[in-house]
């Protein structure tokens, strides 16, 4: 019998001197990334103007806009706090979507999640009552839970079916309306809400898992918002979301695996990476932060979930994880934009003669040019890299 | 006949899938021709919703017929964006669909303001005269002509130099180029021909379904046509049978009353039939080959 042969030894590997780190390089090459959205606001500015241009055919409007958002957007003592508070479901939704992007998935189903997630929060949080310490964790614990069910059904028909998770997680939007509709009109209504101008809404939560403003503790450090200004502690969880999300994505080896998963699919399953549980994990972890989004109005703003809640997270989550570029801090910035432009739209409903909507425009046209302005800055680094290598060889 | 089978087969939800079929219908020919040249569009449910805006605001200004014509050209115009960023600058095209998307969400609550005062409806347009289709009654004349486009959708398609080169572009686009087709042209007209149909699937809700524009009217139609597009297998004989089927379930939405069945499911018919599609057939189709991914023209391969 033939002896098998063996492997010959590793060998230590040969001394290679560690890659030297180009600081002016990377420096370059961070401001490019800048440029995109920079130019991208830069553009969204002058379409704004020129609409404004065309709507009211006088430059005074376009000062009066201006004034207005800078004012009343930026200046107004309070305007910080409302960008907070609006910021904050942006931010969940912004890292829902961009754990399916991380993955190369495409959740639009962050609509419909979150909606489901802040119904049976609102249940959890008035059907029981109990020590806050206990039934505030719970009633976070089954908001998650309920954006993941959500997010189980596109889930299992992309791992088990193939089914492309875009048009299955939009179906499940709209049947989240149908499950709103016939829950907070029957099962679920608040009983106390009768005669003419019943709103169809959950019981309110109980105070035990409400969650209290953050004004006090800003006004501590020195600033001076209004009491009634809508900033709640839920701030402070989606800065501390962002920070765990970036940490998982660099640090760990579930963040890599949703890379790898997310550039090259092909590549995962030979390096031992099981892409099926990977996409499923995704899909669910992706639902479940979603199901934070609607949980500072159930449990710090309203009290309760009711039929026309706030609509419209989850597709300007899709907004925020594009133009954060998928990294944590860059949707926190994006989440801050969108929320001072909120702000600012409201600022030129109040005090000029254009419709607010205008802002509407600006969002959209950043969200376009955004991704093609991207596309451009990747590009022409490619094509530097490229002739860099050639001069070098 | 008992009441129940009135309910799901009986003249008047017939006549009422035959409506709602037509904007699910010239959506799916829509989608068929982006998708065949190689494109995924996620945006035509948004080209539908800017098709219901200018369709309703095109048929207050000038009349219904040039209502439509209007909702096509606005249609194709924003075809056009997604063609520019998708084909030209080689973008995502599902991020690309979704801006588009999102740009539907908001521009037309803006024109609404800037037209109508106020920024959920139109007032109320006049709509072609109505014909009237033995055994089902009066309809509106976009019926027919929707019948007719896919007849000629079909011809074109199957038939013509045209539709080869737009089919071989989605198939094998670098073989295609070699045989001297060019696959960027080509997809440009398959995603501003999606434009237009779309254009006018939504401007036939406004002007001729409903005589006037709501927002949030096209209720996910777009997507639905995606779905169709699947289960009929990018094909146009296989997309008028799955909108039909699409359109039936919509018309049940209106005329199915069960009492133990809540009024919220009936409602939701059309998107439990969607998502039950998908898991019954995603996995027996055969979609384009390289439909989704960008081309580059004379790249290295």
């Amino acid at each position: 019998m033939k002896v098998e042969e063996r492997p010959p030894a590793p060998q230590p590997p040969a001394e290679v001197p560690p890659p030297r780190v180009d600081w002016a390089e990377q420096a370059r090459r961070f401001g490019f990334q800048l440029l995109a959205p920079f130019a991208s606001l830069v553009l969204a500015a002058i379409l704004g103007v020129l609409v404004v241009l065309v709507v009211q055919r006088s430059w005074a409007d376009v000062a009066d806009v201006a004034s207005a958002m800078w004012d009343y957007g930026l200046m107004n003592p309070s305007s910080l706090a409302f960008i907070f508070g609006r910021a904050t479901p942006f931010i969940f939704a912004g890292l829902a979507v961009a754990i399916g992007f991380k993955a190369g998935l495409f959740n639009i189903g962050v609509e419909g999640q979150y909606a489901m997630g802040a119904l049976t929060a609102a249940v959890v949080g008035s059907k029981l009552s109990g020590p806050t310490a206990v039934h505030l964790p719970l009633t976070i614990l089954a908001g998650m839970a309920g954006g993941l069910a959500w997010a189980l059904v596109p889930a299992l028909l992309k791992v088990y079916r193939g089914a492309h998770e875009v048009i299955s997680t939009i179906m499940m939007n709209y049947l989240a309306n149908g499950v709103l509709l016939f829950l907070l009109s029957g099962a679920l209504k608040d009983p106390d809400q009768v005669g003419s101008i019943a709103q169809q809404r959950t019981a309110p939560v109980d105070p035990s898992a409400q969650v209290g403003s953050m004004v006090g503790f800003f006004n501590s450090l020195g600033f001076s918002f209004r009491s009634s200004a809508p900033v709640t502690w839920f701030f402070l969880l989606a800065l501390v979301a962002a920070v765990i999300y970036s940490l998982t994505v660099r640090r760990t080896r579930f963040g890599f695996e949703l890379r790898v998963i997310g550039t090259n699919p092909r590549a995962a399953e030979p390096a031992g990476i099981r892409t099926n549980a990977m996409f499923m994990k995704a899909m669910l972890l992706s639902g479940a932060v979603a199901g934070l989004a609607g949980l500072q109005d159930v449990l710090g703003i309203d009290d309760f979930m009711k039929l026309d809640y706030v609509r419209g997270y989850g597709f300007i989550g899709i907004a925020i994880a594009l133009l954060g570029r998928n990294s944590g801090l860059g949707i926190v910035a994006a989440a801050l934009l969108f929320a001072y432009l909120d702000r600012a739209s409201s600022g030129i409903g109040l005090s000029t003669d254009v419709p607010k909507e205008v802002t509407y425009i600006l969002q959209g046209v950043i969200i376009l040019t955004i991704v093609i302005a991207y596309e451009l800055v990747r590009r022409y680094l490619a094509r530097r890299q490229l002739r860099e290598t050639h001069e070098r060889a | 006949m008992p009441e129940i089978v009135t309910q799901l087969i009986g003249i008047a939800t017939i006549a009422a899938a035959v409506r709602a079929f037509v904007p699910l219908f010239l959506a799916t020919l829509g989608a068929l021709f982006n998708e065949r040249s190689g494109v995924v569009n996620i945006g035509i449910d948004g080209m539908m919703i800017f098709g219901t805006w200018f369709g309703a605001w095109g048929a207050l200004r000038f009349g219904a017929a040039a209502g439509l014509l209007v909702a096509v050209l606005a249609g194709t115009l924003v075809a056009l964006i997604h063609a520019v960023a998708t084909v030209t600058f080689r973008v995502d095209q599902i991020v690309s669909g979704v801006a588009i998307n999102v740009l539907a969400l908001g521009i037309p609550r803006f024109l609404s303001i800037v037209a109508y005062g106020q920024g959920t409806q139109s007032p109320a347009v006049l709509q072609l005269p109505k014909i009237d289709v033995p055994g089902l009654g009066e309809m509106s004349p976009l019926v027919p002509f929707t019948l007719l486009l896919g007849v000629a959708a079909w011809y074109v398609m199957n038939r013509t130099v045209f539709g080869l080169r737009l089919r071989s572009s989605g198939e094998n686009p670098r073989a295609a180029e070699s045989l001297g087709v060019r696959v960027v042209a080509v997809r440009y007209a398959g995603v501003l021909i999606s434009g237009a149909f779309a254009g006018l699937a939504g401007a036939y809700l406004s002007v001729e379904f409903v005589g006037q524009y709501n927002e949030g009217m096209n209720q996910g139609r777009g997507f639905i046509a995606l779905a169709a597009l699947i289960l009929g297998n990018w094909t146009v004989v296989g997309s008028a049978l799955a909108s039909l089927l699409f359109g039936w379930t919509q018309a049940l939405t209106v005329y199915l009353e069960v009492s133990w069945i809540n009024d919220a499911f009936i409602q939701s018919l059309p998107y439990i039939a969607t998502l039950v599609v998908l898991a019954l057939f995603f996995r027996r189709v055969r979609p384009p080959k390289a439909v989704g991914q960008a081309y580059e023209a004379g790249a290295p391969v």
